[in-house]
C-alpha cells in the first residue's frame, strides 16, 4: 500500500515534466477529437499514432497513446448528447437520455454531468489500478509457462464468450487471428513460416496495419455507402441541475465508478458493456424509472462514469498479466513491445518508470479532459458538424499515410486495403473483429508457453497437474458452455459488440 | 450489362453470404494446413516449428465446418439483405479501386498527384468539379506538409519533389 503510494509519487515526478504533460495533452486532444468524429475511434487513432512515437521515449509514447484511449471516452459523449450520434461504441447508451435532455434545451446539464462523472470514474479507477495492480503482478510472477498458457486460453474464451452474438463466429475470428499470426518468424525456433519468399512478410504482418484495415478502413468503406448524411447539432445552454436531481446523480456516479472498474478487469468486455449495465441498474434503482429515455440525468451520469472507470480497470490485465482486454489495449500492448517493453508481471520490476509514469499521467490527463469538456463542450460539438462527405475522404488519406509510415512502403497500404475489405465483409456477416486482433497480439505468447509447457512436462500432464492452470481451463470451458447456452436461449444482446473501446 | 448480368445479380442476391465465407475460410485453413507440412513437426531438440501451425489449422478447419453448418441452418446472411444496394456497393468498390490505383502509381507520380487523384475521384460524386479539385489539392498538400515536413516521413515523390 505504502509502496504503491511511493511509486506513484515517483510516477508523478516523471509525468509532470513539461514534455510528458505536452504528450499527455496531445493524446487527450486526439482522443477527444476522434471521440467526437464518427467513423474513427480510439482504436484507429492509437494505431495511427504508433509509428510517430518511434523516436520518443517509451514512457512519453505510452502516456500519449493511453491519453487517446481515455480521451476518446470523453469525446464520444458530446456527439451522443448533441446530435444523437455516438462518436464511439461506449456512448451509444448516452444517446438514450442525453439527446432528449438536449432537445429540452438541457444539453449543458448532460454534458456537465457526463464530464464530472467521467472525471470521478476515471480517478477512482486509476486509484484502483495503483492499488490492485502491484500485488496481482506479484502473484502472476509465480506463473510458469503452463499456467500462462491456461490463462491465455481462459482470456481467449472470455473474449469469444462475451463478444458478438454467436460463439461460432467468435471462434472463426479467433482462428483468423491465429492463422494470420503464423506468418513470419517462429518465436521458438526462429524459422520463417508462411512468408512465401515475400520479403515484407518475413517479420510477419504488422499489427498496426491490420488494425487500421480492420477497424479504420472498413469503417470508412461503410461510410462511403452513404456520404450525403449530414448531422445537426443542438446548442448548449442551460447547465443547472434541478432540485432533486443532485442525489440520484451523485449516487449513479459512485455506482458507475465501481461497476466500470470491475468490468474492466474482465477480458473480453468492451467499454459499452459497463455503460449498458449501469443504465439498466440506474433505471431499476430509480424512483422515477418512467423518466428514463425522456431525459433522466442519472441515465447519462451512470453510464458515462462507468465507461470511463472501465479504462483504469482494463489497464490492469495488461500491466499485470500482459493480456489486452480490448482492441485499443491490444494496440497499446503492441506499442509497449515496439518500444522494447514486455507487458506482464515483470513490467513493474523492469520498467517501473513507465508503469507509474503512465498511471500518474492518467490523473493529469483526466484533469486536462475535465477542463476541455466542461467549458469547451460547445466548441467540440462544432467539430462534429463536419459533413461526412468531407470527413471520410480526409480520414481515408490520413489512414493511408498512417499505414505507410509503419515501414515507409506502399506495401503496407496494400495490406491495409486487403484487411479493409476483409473487415467490411466481416462487419456485414457480424463476425466480431476484436478477437482477431487480441489473438493476433497474444499468439506468439500462446505458442511459446504451450511449447515450453509441453517440453517441461513431457506432454500435456502439466495442464491438469497444476491447480492454477486447471482452474483457468475449467473456467474457460464453463464460459464457453454458458455462452453457448445463452446463445440458444437468445439471451445475448446486441450491445456486446466490439466496434470500439 | 445484358440479361445475363441481371440474372446473375438477382441470383447472387438470393445466395447465402455466410456459406460463401465459411467455404472461403475452410479453404484458407486447408491451405495453411498443407503449407504446415513444409515445417518439421518435431526436431531432435523437441517440438518443431510445424507443430503449432498443424494443430491451429486443423482446429480452424473444424471451426470452419461448424460455421458452415450454422450458416446454412441457423443464422442466414443472404447477400441481398446483408449488403447494401448496388449504388452503395458501387461507391465502396470505387474507393477500393481508387486506393489500389494509388498504390500502383504513387511511386511514379509522387504522393501529391496520386492522393489528389484519389480524393478527387471521391469528392466529385458529392461536390461540383471545381470544389472537388480545390478540396482534393488542399487536403493533399496539407497532409503532405504535415507528414513530409513535420514528421519527416519519406513519402514517395516524383522527380520534381512532390
Amino acid at each position: 500500500m505504502l509502496e504503491s503510494v511511493m511509486s506513484l509519487m515517483e510516477g508523478f515526478s516523471v509525468a509532470i515534466s513539461p514534455m510528458n504533460i505536452l504528450y499527455c495533452f496531445i493524446g487527450c486532444f486526439v482522443g477527444m477529437l476522434v471521440g467526437v468524429l464518427p467513423g474513427i475511434g480510439p482504436t484507429e487513432a492509437t494505431a495511427l499514432l504508433i509509428p510517430l512515437t518511434f523516436g520518443m521515449e517509451p514512457v512519453s509514447a505510452i502516456i500519449m497513446l493511453a491519453g487517446i484511449y481515455y480521451g476518446g471516452m470523453y469525446g464520444g459523449t458530446i456527439t451522443s448528447v448533441l446530435i444523437n450520434t455516438p462518436g464511439e461504441a461506449a456512448s451509444v447508451i448516452t444517446c438514450l437520455d442525453g439527446y432528449p435532455l438536449a432537445k429540452q434545451g438541457r444539453a449543458g446539464v448532460a454534458l456537465k454531468v457526463a464530464a464530472v462523472g467521467s472525471f470521478v470514474g476515471g480517478l477512482i479507477s486509476i486509484i484502483g489500478l495503483a492499488l490492485i495492480a502491484p500485488p496481482l503482478a506479484e502473484f502472476a510472477l509465480r506463473f510458469g509457462p503452463t499456467e500462462m498458457f491456461a490463462l491465455l486460453v481462459f482470456g481467449m474464451s472470455m473474449v469469444v464468450g462475451l463478444m458478438g452474438k454467436s460463439l461460432v463466429r467468435g471462434l472463426v475470428a479467433v482462428f483468423i487471428g491465429l492463422l494470420l499470426a503464423l506468418v513470419g518468424m517462429d518465436p521458438v525456433s526462429g524459422r520463417i513460416r508462411y512468408a512465401f519468399g515475400v520479403n515484407q512478410l518475413v517479420s510477419g504482418l504488422d499489427l498496426v496495419t491490420i488494425c487500421m484495415g480492420l477497424f479504420g478502413l472498413s469503417e470508412i468503406l461503410v461510410g462511403m455507402e452513404n456520404l450525403y448524411i449530414h448531422n445537426k447539432t443542438s446548442s448548449v445552454n442551460s447547465s443547472r441541475l434541478e432540485k432533486g436531481e443532485m442525489r440520484p446523480t451523485v449516487m449513479s456516479i459512485i455506482r458507475g465508478s465501481f461497476l466500470g472498474f470491475f468490468m474492466g478487469l474482465i477480458p473480453g468486455t468492451s467499454s459499452a458493456i459497463p455503460a449498458l449495465i449501469s443504465y439498466s441498474m440506474e433505471k431499476r434503482l430509480s424512483k422515477h424509472p418512467e423518466k428514463f429515455g425522456k431525459g433522466a440525468v442519472e441515465g447519462v451520469a451512470g453510464p458515462e462514469t462507468a465507461n470511463n472507470s472501465y479504462v483504469g480497470g482494463a489497464m490492469i490485465p495488461l500491466f499485470t498479466l500482459g493480456i489486452p482486454c480490448s482492441p485499443t489495449i491490444a494496440i497499446l500492448m503492441g506499442a509497449f513491445m515496439m518500444h522494447g517493453l514486455t507487458p506482464g508481471p515483470t513490467l513493474f520490476i523492469e520498467s517501473p518508470i513507465v508503469v507509474w509514469g503512465t498511471i500518474a499521467s492518467m490523473f493529469i490527463g483526466n484533469v486536462i479532459l475535465l477542463i476541455m469538456n466542461w467549458p469547451l463542450a460547445g466548441a467540440w460539438a462544432k467539430v462534429a458538424n463536419i459533413p461526412n462527405k468531407l470527413l471520410y475522404p480526409v480520414v481515408l488519406i490520413i489512414a493511408m499515410l498512417g499505414a505507410y509510415t509503419v515501414s515507409n512502403s506502399l506495401f503496407e497500404i496494400g495490406v491495409m486495403l486487403v484487411f479493409g475489405i476483409i473487415g467490411y465483409v466481416l462487419k456485414k456477416l457480424e463476425i466480431p473483429m476484436a478477437p482477431i486482433v487480441l489473438v493476433y497480439v497474444l499468439s506468439e505468447m500462446i505458442e511459446r508457453s504451450l511449447l515450453q509447457s509441453l517440453k517441461i512436462n513431457k506432454g500435456f500432464s502439466g495442464l491438469y497437474s497444476s491447480p492454477i492452470a486447471l482452474g483457468f481451463l475449467i473456467a474457460a470451458v464453463l464460459i464457453l458452455v454458458l455462452s453457448l447456452y445463452a446463445e440458444f436461449r437468445n439471451k445475448k444482446t446486441d450491445f456486446l459488440n466490439d466496434s470500439d473501446g | 450489362m445484358s440479361g445475363f448480368g441481371n440474372r446473375f445479380t438477382s441470383w447472387l442476391k438470393k445466395q447465402n453470404a455466410g456459406l460463401f465465407f465459411s467455404i472461403l475460410f475452410i479453404l484458407f485453413s486447408i491451405f495453411f494446413l498443407i503449407v504446415s507440412f513444409d515445417y518439421p513437426y518435431s526436431t531432435k531438440f523437441g517440438i518443431g516449428p510445424g507443430f503449432f501451425p498443424r494443430w491451429v489449422s486443423i482446429l480452424a478447419i473444424l471451426v470452419g465446418v461448424f460455421y458452415l453448418i450454422s450458416s446454412v441452418t441457423k443464422d442466414k446472411f443472404i447477400f441481398g439483405e446483408t449488403f447494401p444496394d448496388k449504388q452503395a456497393l458501387k461507391s465502396v468498390a470505387l474507393v477500393v479501386i481508387g486506393i489500389a490505383v494509388f498504390i500502383l502509381i504513387a511511386n511514379t507520380t509522387g504522393f501529391v498527384i496520386a492522393s489528389s487523384l484519389l480524393l478527387f475521384s471521391i469528392f466529385i460524386r458529392q461536390y461540383n468539379w471545381w470544389q472537388s479539385i480545390l478540396l482534393a489539392i488542399v487536403v493533399t498538400v496539407i497532409c503532405f506538409l504535415i507528414f513530409k515536413k513535420g514528421f519527416s516521413v519519406p513519402l514517395p515523390v516524383n522527380p520534381w519533389g512532390f
